[in-house]
C-alpha cells in the first residue's frame, strides 16, 4: 500500500502569505496564480528568524541551477 | 539602494521590462554592483571567463546542493553519478509518455480555441512530465507547482520564515515519495537514485532531496521557456509555417529563440580571491550573479544579436550555461520543449496571441500568463 504524501494545500493569491507589488509587475497585487497558505500546513508563517539564519535561508531560496 | 549600488535589480524601471534593462546595464555599466545581487557581470566574455574558472568563481554552497552548489574534485564525482539519468536512452524512453501528456493538455485548449498557456498547459506539461520521469504519481504536479512558486515569492519579498517553511515542506514531500520507493520497487529512476553510490556512500535522503530540489526548480525554467518559445511563435507566423513544414528545425529553433529571450536571470559564484574585471576592483568572498540574459544578448558575441535565426552556428549560447556547470537536465529540458512545440504545431493551423502577455518578475522565468488563440 502506497504511503500518504504530504499535501500541500493550495489558495488563491489573494489569500496568499505574499505577492509581488504591484509596482513591479505594471499589474493587479496578486498577479500570481498560486501560493501556498502556510499556517494551513501548520507552520507558523509570522516566525522570524535571526538574521544570520535569515541570509543562510535567502541563499538557499535562490536555487542556483547552472 | 545603498550609496553603494550602481543599480537596483528590483527596482520598477527594471522589472518591468528586464531584457531592455539588462541590455542597457550591459552596454552603459557592464560590471555593477547591487546589495540585493552582489557583483552583476553583463557581457558575455565576463560571464564566459567566469564560468570556465570555478577555482576563483566558486559555485560551493553550505547548503546542501548537489552537484551545482558544489566545487571540483567532489562536484565531478556527484555530477557524473548523475548523467546517466538523462542519456539518449533514457530520454528516448520517457518521450511516450511526456508526448501522451502533452496530447491530454492541448486536447481541450484545442477544443476551446483559446487558453492561458502557463496554467493550462506549460506548467502542468513539465511537472507531470517529470513526475514520470521519477515515476511518481502524477497528480503531485500542483504540490511541486505550489513549491515552486512560494519558493520564487519567498526569495524575492526575501521571506525567510517562509522559505525554511517551503524547504521543510518540500523535504518532507520528497522524503514520502522516497519512502513510497523504498517499499515498492519501481525500477524507476528514484529507485536509481536510492541506489546511487558516490565514493563508496549511498546517497542518504538529505543529499536526494537536495538533488530533487534543483530537478522540480529547474522545471520552472523549462516551462517558462515553453512559454517564451510558444510567445515568439505566436508572434512570427512565418516561423510557425517553416516548423510545421520542417519539424527537423524545432531543436535549433528553441536554442536560437531562448538565447534572445533566455527564461533564466542569473546564478551566482562567489570570489575566491579579489579580482579585476571591467575596471572594477571585485574583493574575495564576494556574491558575483552571472547575467545570462544579458550576455546571451551581447554584440560583442553573436551577430545581430538581439534576431532570432535559427540558422546561426555558435557554441557560444549560453542558455544552458557553460563549463563544468552546464546544466545537467539540458537534455530533459530539450525534449519537453521540442514535444511541446511539435505537438503545438502539429495540432494547429496556426496560433496567436489573445490578449495580454504578462512577463514572469524576477525570480521567476518566462511569462506569467499569456493567452493563445488557437485554430
Amino acid at each position: 500500500m502506497n504511503a500518504p504524501l504530504v499535501v500541500l494545500r493550495l489558495e488563491s493569491a489573494s489569500e496568499g502569505f505574499a505577492t509581488v507589488p504591484p509596482e513591479t509587475t505594471g499589474g493587479p497585487v496578486g498577479a500570481l496564480p498560486r501560493a501556498p497558505r502556510l499556517e494551513m500546513c501548520g507552520v507558523d508563517a509570522s516566525d522570524d528568524a535571526p538574521r544570520d539564519d535569515c541570509r543562510d535561508i535567502i541563499a538557499e531560496l535562490f536555487i542556483e541551477l547552472l | 539602494m545603498t550609496q553603494r549600488d550602481d543599480w537596483d535589480p528590483r527596482a520598477a524601471s527594471v522589472l518591468v521590462d528586464q531584457r531592455r534593462a539588462y541590455d542597457e546595464m550591459r552596454e552603459t555599466c557592464p560590471v555593477a554592483y547591487s546589495e540585493f545581487m552582489g557583483w552583476s557581470l553583463f557581457r558575455h566574455a565576463d560571464v564566459m571567463g567566469a564560468v570556465h574558472d570555478p577555482a576563483t568563481y566558486s559555485s560551493a554552497s553550505r547548503h546542501l546542493a548537489i552537484p551545482s552548489g558544489m566545487d571540483p574534485p567532489a562536484h565531478g564525482r556527484f555530477r557524473a553519478a548523475l548523467t546517466s539519468h538523462f542519456s539518449d536512452d533514457a530520454m528516448a524512453a520517457l518521450e511516450p509518455r511526456s508526448r501522451e501528456i502533452a496530447i491530454d493538455l492541448l486536447a481541450p485548449m484545442l477544443a476551446a480555441g483559446d487558453a492561458e498557456l502557463m496554467e493550462s498547459f506549460a506548467t502542468p506539461f513539465t511537472l507531470r512530465t517529470l513526475c514520470a520521469f521519477l515515476g511518481w504519481s502524477e497528480q503531485q504536479w500542483e504540490c511541486l507547482g505550489g513549491w515552486t512558486h512560494g519558493n520564487q515569492q519567498a526569495a524575492f519579498n526575501r521571506d525567510p520564515a517562509a522559505g525554511r517553511a517551503l524547504a521543510g515542506l518540500l523535504s518532507e514531500h520528497v522524503s514520502a515519495n522516497l519512502d513510497q520507493h523504498r517499499a515498492a520497487g519501481h525500477d524507476d529512476v528514484t529507485d536509481a537514485l536510492l541506489e546511487t553510490s558516490v565514493d563508496g556512500d549511498r546517497l542518504d535522503d538529505e543529499q536526494i532531496i537536495s538533488i530533487l530540489r534543483n530537478w522540480v526548480a529547474g522545471e520552472g525554467t523549462v516551462a517558462g521557456g515553453i512559454s517564451l518559445l510558444a510567445l515568439h511563435l505566436a508572434e512570427h507566423p512565418d516561423l510557425q509555417d517553416r516548423l510545421r513544414n520542417d519539424p527537423s528545425m524545432i531543436p535549433a529553433a528553441v536554442e536560437e529563440i531562448l538565447r534572445v529571450d533566455d527564461p533564466l536571470v542569473a546564478n551566482r559564484r562567489t570570489t575566491t580571491r579579489e579580482v579585476e574585471i571591467g575596471g572594477r576592483r571585485i574583493p574575495a568572498g564576494a556574491s558575483v550573479s552571472l547575467m545570462w540574459i544579458a550576455a546571451n544578448r551581447d554584440p560583442d558575441a553573436f551577430d545581430h544579436a538581439q534576431e532570432v535565426r535559427i540558422n546561426r552556428q555558435s557554441d557560444d549560447g549560453l542558455v544552458w550555461g557553460h563549463g563544468i556547470h552546464v546544466c545537467l537536465g539540458a537534455p530533459l529540458a530539450r525534449l519537453e520543449m521540442r514535444i511541446a512545440l511539435e505537438e503545438l504545431l502539429g495540432r494547429t493551423r496556426s496560433f496567436s496571441v489573445s490578449g495580454e502577455v504578462r512577463r514572469s518578475v524576477y525570480p521567476s522565468d518566462g511569462l506569467a500568463s499569456f493567452r493563445l488563440r488557437l485554430s
